[in-house]
């Protein structure tokens, strides 16, 4: 194999460039440093390949740069003498003008950025607002048998969210139980009143762990999902399909995944509060206290405004995974990239919300002495 | 059937399972071909096809390559077949998180020891090639299916493959892209002295540029001719395969 090269020889204004040797990918002369070695003052360009052997893309695609040089500089390339196949290439490749984009990329500069962060900040929560305004008036339509929702697919979701979802729900509280009363014991032992581990278990599984855990599980689980469905269907078109067909979006899509997370999220929850209880009972009873004593002493700790707390929190945290899943979907992209920065938006976003109103409840029930 | 054919296909059947799509197949396909997989919608024609790049292992028989079946080679075996095959699916299959430029060059940076300017020139001519100079900092998602069908053809010619295969590279199109596009495979053919499959039922692509087909039926599941597509509408001997390249109702050949 030979070496590919190129050689320059002026006639007056005319620059014969003669191409030779094994034009091959990776081992051919760039197009860029051809033109570079061209004189200044040529005229017109010849192509010459009497000596070249064999070539691939390698020649078409040096030529190619050194055909945008002459369009530059408006010198005439003379490609005659080529192999027809190199000439073909060549006059595909050029065919078709290189796209000049028109529209300037964003201006810089510190208070334009700004402003366009502060203004798409506002425009989220502007939509957000919008989505739980929408979301709510679907709602009432459907308490009022008018929205177009499949009940088969309030029933599916419910499956989805609900029994599929136990088991994981079961670990998690169980483990939450023993670590409330591993956490309690510690001080109580020194004051030797282990007993009271049973009110520390009951209280904080029913007032606040059990529905957040169930809330944090059903964000990473279910809320993600719902976003990765509805981006999905997003870059399918199939959510421009059921607005074509005049189905709308929130009552179709939306509402039966709202509607099954707000009907499981209370009976998690409760689910979950029990499942605690029972995890704080194993540890308390491996630390003298039996389960007799400890089930009495739950039963003095709470009452049903504690339970009601708990259970109104799990609703509010319901709808609140819901409306981030749904609209990190309904907003998402048409890639494959964009799904996943919905999935993610939808979990973050849920967790954000779970805390946030979280706080403001615990405030709320405390000014209210509940 | 000669035996130094570039790929011979040898009592292959392929499918999901056990349903078998298509069954008894047997052809070759010669270097420099432009090679039509025919027939009717739902036949198993994309089946075949994935059957042929390695992605769904057939039920039954082999594909020989050169003499080698893909199934039977071991991995750097197979990834030398690959870098050889240049492959353009349905809908682009470009990858969405890449602009043009990534997406074209991805193959170049994988397999080639090329530098990255040698890279922007080739990436820049195989974009010029298919009519899309200049889109290369643009992502999948802000251009059109036609384009994005370009784009993925660009990929697939990245590494100068030998053999190149098409999954419907026409529909979709306009009849002067899908004109354009055919013209295009045929240089391609000719000037990087490559082979080419497509998967196709566009009648004028199949007629103008193809220069052997297989015909696949879908109520026999199996191929009923094999052979020159002008010479299959005029001569072929089994008559669902004149009503198909002649485009004509059923009670009109006899």
């Amino acid at each position: 194999m030979t070496l590919a090269t190129f050689h320059i020889d002026m006639h007056d204004d005319n620059c014969i460039l003669n191409l030779a040797g094994d034009w091959q990918l990776g081992q051919a002369p760039l197009g860029a440093d051809i033109c570079a070695e061209l004189p200044s003052n040529c005229q017109s360009i010849t192509l010459i390949t009497t000596e070249l052997s064999h070539w691939d893309s390698s020649l078409a695609i040096a030529l190619l740069q050194l055909s945008r040089w002459c369009e530059r500089k408006k010198i005439p390339l003379d490609t005659q003498q080529t192999p027809q196949g190199l000439q073909q290439l060549l006059q595909l490749a050029t065919d078709v003008p290189v796209y000049q984009p028109t529209n300037e990329g964003a201006i810089g500069g510190l208070w334009p950025t700004l402003r366009r962060g502060l203004i798409s900040q506002g425009l989220q929560v502007h939509d957000g607002l919008v989505f739980v305004g929408d979301c709510t008036l679907a709602l009432g339509r459907w308490l009022g048998g008018r929205a177009r929702t499949r009940r088969s697919d309030i029933v599916f979701f419910i499956e989805q969210a609900g029994p599929k979802g136990l088991a994981i729900v079961t670990l998690i509280s169980l483990l939450v139980g023993m670590i409330l009363a591993y956490l309690g014991s510690v001080q109580l032992r020194q004051l030797g009143a282990q007993v009271y581990v049973a009110n520390l278990v009951a209280i904080g599984m029913v007032r606040e762990m059990g529905a957040l855990m169930t809330g944090v599980i059903m964000a990473g689980r279910t809320g993600a999902a719902y976003a990765a469905q509805l981006g999905t269907m997003q870059v399918n078109e199939e959510i421009d399909a059921l607005r074509v067909m005049g189905i709308p979006t929130m009552e179709f899509l939306v509402l039966p995944r709202l509607l099954a997370l707000i009907f499981i999220m209370p009976l998690m929850c409760i689910y979950s509060d029990v499942i605690g209880m029972i995890g704080g009972a194993l540890v308390a009873n491996g630390m003298g206290v039996s389960y007799t004593q400890y089930i009495l002493q739950t039963q003095v700790a709470i009452d049903w405004v504690d339970i009601s707390t708990g259970l109104i929190k799990s609703l509010i945290f319901g709808f609140l995974i819901a409306i981030a899943g749904c609209q990190a979907g309904l907003l998402c992209g048409r890639d494959s990239n964009a799904v996943g920065l919905a999935t993610t938006h939808a979990v973050v976003k849920a967790i954000v919300f779970l805390v946030v109103s979280d706080a403001a409840l615990n405030i709320l029930y405390d000014k209210l002495g509940i | 059937m000669v035996d130094d054919a570039f790929i011979s296909v040898r009592n292959l059947s392929v499918g999901y399972g056990s349903t078998e799509v298509q069954k008894k197949l047997n052809f070759d396909i010669n270097k420099n071909d432009i090679f039509f997989v025919i027939g009717g919608s739902g036949c198993g024609k994309t089946t075949l096809l994935k059957s042929m790049v390695g992605l769904l292992t057939p039920l039954q028989g082999e594909v020989l390559y050169q003499g080698k079946n893909f199934y039977e080679a071991n991995e750097p075996e197979q990834v030398a077949m690959l870098k050889d095959w240049g492959i353009t699916f349905q809908t682009g299959a470009l990858f969405s998180s890449m602009s043009l430029g990534e997406n074209v060059a991805l193959p170049l940076q994988l397999y080639t020891d090329l530098s990255e300017r040698q890279i922007a020139e080739a990436v820049a001519y195989k974009l010029a090639l298919v009519g899309l100079a200049g889109f290369e900092k643009f992502y999948p998602a802000e251009l059109s299916g036609g384009m994005h069908k370009r784009a993925g053809l660009a990929r697939a010619l990245a590494l100068d493959p030998q053999l190149l295969f098409f999954d419907e590279p026409s529909a979709g199109l306009d009849p002067i892209s899908s004109m354009r596009l055919d013209q295009l495979i045929v240089q391609i053919c000719q000037a990087l002295d490559s082979t080419v499959i497509i998967v196709s039922h566009e009648l004028p692509s199949i007629l103008s540029i193809g220069t052997r087909c297989v015909f696949l039926d879908n109520e026999t599941n199996t191929m009923l001719d094999c052979g020159d597509p002008r010479e299959l509408k005029i001569h072929s001997s089994q008559p669902r395969v004149r009503q198909f390249l002649n485009r004509t109702e059923k009670s009109e050949i006899s």
